[in-house]
């Protein structure tokens, strides 16, 4: 069955509906997917979340999914300066320097994650300085100085609804 | 496909007026329409809009990891300087993303196109997961359907799923606002649906007017009417307008969670289909696209141009291969425009279907039809609901 077993409405129905389909039948819930991040090839093989060799072939993958140029100078237009490199020796194709690669949780164990995937991850030092974010709980309550700051487009521009 | 009329529930208004759904009808237009359905077997439905939807989510999924670490395809995407580092924060932290919805062309045969995304503030989701849901069921009940009929519409489980994920792993600072524009009924009554699918899922919820928010003297806690702070803020308010807002460069000091997170300002943007397209020619249901420098140059017959930021059908200018040329009016006329490559949407008895495809969470969930008696989907289209009878 491709549609839900049941529906409700609490709050938005005139009363609570619960509703129940003529045909039950199960369905499995997503799984929640994490992706870690590598710097290099080496640092994945030093973590030991994947088997050495799913590093190398999620490696060898990022790496195959950079975008390929046929001048550095186009490549640079694209990455910014002193970003790219050549990707084989042969100076035929330049890529964007990649700073390492992210892999989803799980990654050789079900070789398709479908909830994430592996992605190449773009200038050099881009995972190195990447600061850790640190998020305060916010305060029950604040001093209002300001309203009505949000909102003034959507009467420049009626129908904005996708 | 088939495009089959069918008789109306004759209390089918009563019912949508019970259960919320008060846009049924806008500006004395009909907006729900329930006198035809579309029909479809379980292979179109699997094979050729569930399958591609995953694929082409993934696809955009992995081009936002791409484009958050270059702030060169930040630019081309014309995303406001200021909000870079902001932006890379929330993919970084992996801020949870809710839904989204891609808008095909499809025929019954061959590839579904995809016309585009919409990321950030999707519509026509109550109508989609809840009372087409109901029609199918009703229709069951009363013989005026077969027996074994289904729907492609898992739509609000995912949604309860996906804000029932939110609680456990207390991903969010609740309460959880949910705002919407005022003037607005059927934003209004998306956002209302919304909440109630987090109610149910069990997460602590509010709601406000996108317009009432308030900012604190340090600039960067948001507040709600009493002066309580708003820790996270559900907003059916497309990103791109807050970044040009008052209180909009106040969002970076990361005082208020979004949700559409603030990474969805990548997906939420024309130019990401110029971008898929760069990295994936040809693909069966992508339409070749390319961002449009010179957005006064004639367009070559067999070209659609579209405002980055243009929502339900605004400014769209079309050339078809014989060069007819067609154009809609609205608000988008300056800023950056991608060109795509013209396809037709079909036609079933006088009306162009649209097949909206959801992904909540990251799963393709379900799919609803708009259709209008032109080629060019505008807010003036109609929901036609669908079924699964073969």
């Amino acid at each position: 069955m491709k549609r839900s077993r049941s529906l409700r409405l609490t709050a938005m129905a005139i009363a609570p509906v619960v509703l129940t389909a003529c045909q039950p039948d199960m369905v499995d819930p997503p799984p929640q997917i994490a992706q870690f991040d590598y710097p290099s090839l080496q640092s994945c093989l030093d973590a030991d979340d994947i088997a050495d060799g799913d590093c190398r072939d999620a490696f060898q993958q990022a790496r195959a999914m950079a975008p390929r140029y046929l001048s550095e100078a186009e490549c640079e237009r694209m990455y910014g300066d002193d970003a790219c490199e050549d990707y084989d020796g042969t100076r035929t194709y330049f890529m964007p320097i990649l700073g390492g690669y992210s892999v989803p949780y799980g990654y050789g164990t079900s070789r398709r994650s479908q909830y994430g995937s592996i992605a190449p991850i773009y200038g050099r030092n881009t995972l190195t300085t990447r600061k850790a974010v640190s998020v305060d709980p916010p305060p029950a309550r604040a001093a209002t100085a300001s309203r009505s700051g949000f909102g003034s487009s959507s009467s420049a521009r009626s129908g904005w609804g996708g | 496909m088939r495009r089959i009329a069918i008789a109306s529930r004759p209390d089918w208004r009563a019912k949508a007026e019970a259960l919320g759904f008060r846009f049924h009808t806008i500006d004395g237009a009909p907006y729900w329409d329930e006198s035809a359905y579309y029909a479809f077997t379980l292979r179109q439905v699997e094979d050729d809009i569930e399958a591609p939807t995953q694929d082409l989510h993934d696809m955009a999924m992995s081009l936002v990891d791409e484009v958050v670490r270059s702030e060169a395809l930040m630019a081309r995407l014309a995303i406001p300087a200021t909000y870079w580092d902001w932006i890379a924060r929330s993919w970084q932290r992996r801020d949870r993303h809710l839904y989204g919805r891609m808008d095909f062309a499809y025929d019954g045969t061959g590839p579904a196109k995809l016309f585009e995304f919409n990321y950030d503030t999707p519509t026509a989701l109550y109508e989609a997961a809840f009372f087409q849901w109901l029609w199918l069921e009703d229709g069951i009940a009363d013989g005026r359907l077969p027996s074994g009929a289904d729907q492609y519409n898992a739509i609000q489980d995912a949604l309860v799923e996906a804000f029932g994920a939110m609680a456990r792993d207390a991903a969010l600072p609740t309460p959880l606002y949910f705002a919407s524009v005022a003037a607005s009924e059927e934003d209004r009554g998306t956002v209302q649906y919304l909440r109630d699918c987090a109610i149910q899922a069990g997460l602590r919820t509010e709601s406000i007017a996108i317009e009432d928010i308030g900012l604190d003297v340090s600039g960067r806690w948001f507040t709600d009417l009493d002066d309580r702070v708003i820790p996270s803020l559900f907003k059916l308010y497309p990103l791109e307008f807050m970044f040009e807002e008052r209180f909009g460069p106040a969002l970076v000091n990361d005082g208020l969670r979004l949700l559409e997170p603030a990474w969805k300002a990548v997906l939420s943007n024309k130019g990401i289909l110029a971008l898929l397209w760069e990295r994936h020619a040809g693909h069966p249901n992508l339409l070749e696209c390319h961002i449009d420098t010179d957005r006064q140059a004639p367009l070559a017959p067999g070209w659609v141009r579209k405002p980055f930021f243009s929502r339900e059908g605004a400014n769209i200018e079309a050339v078809d291969t014989q060069g007819r040329a067609t154009r809609t009016d609205g608000p988008y006329a300056d800023g950056p425009a991608v060109r795509q490559a013209w396809h037709p949407l079909p036609v079933f008895d006088g009306g162009y279907p649209l097949i909206g495809s959801w992904v909540v969470g990251d799963r393709a969930c379900g799919m609803g039809l708009r259709e209008d008696s032109t080629a060019i989907t505008l807010d003036t289209s109609r929901f036609v609901p669908h079924a699964i009878v073969e």
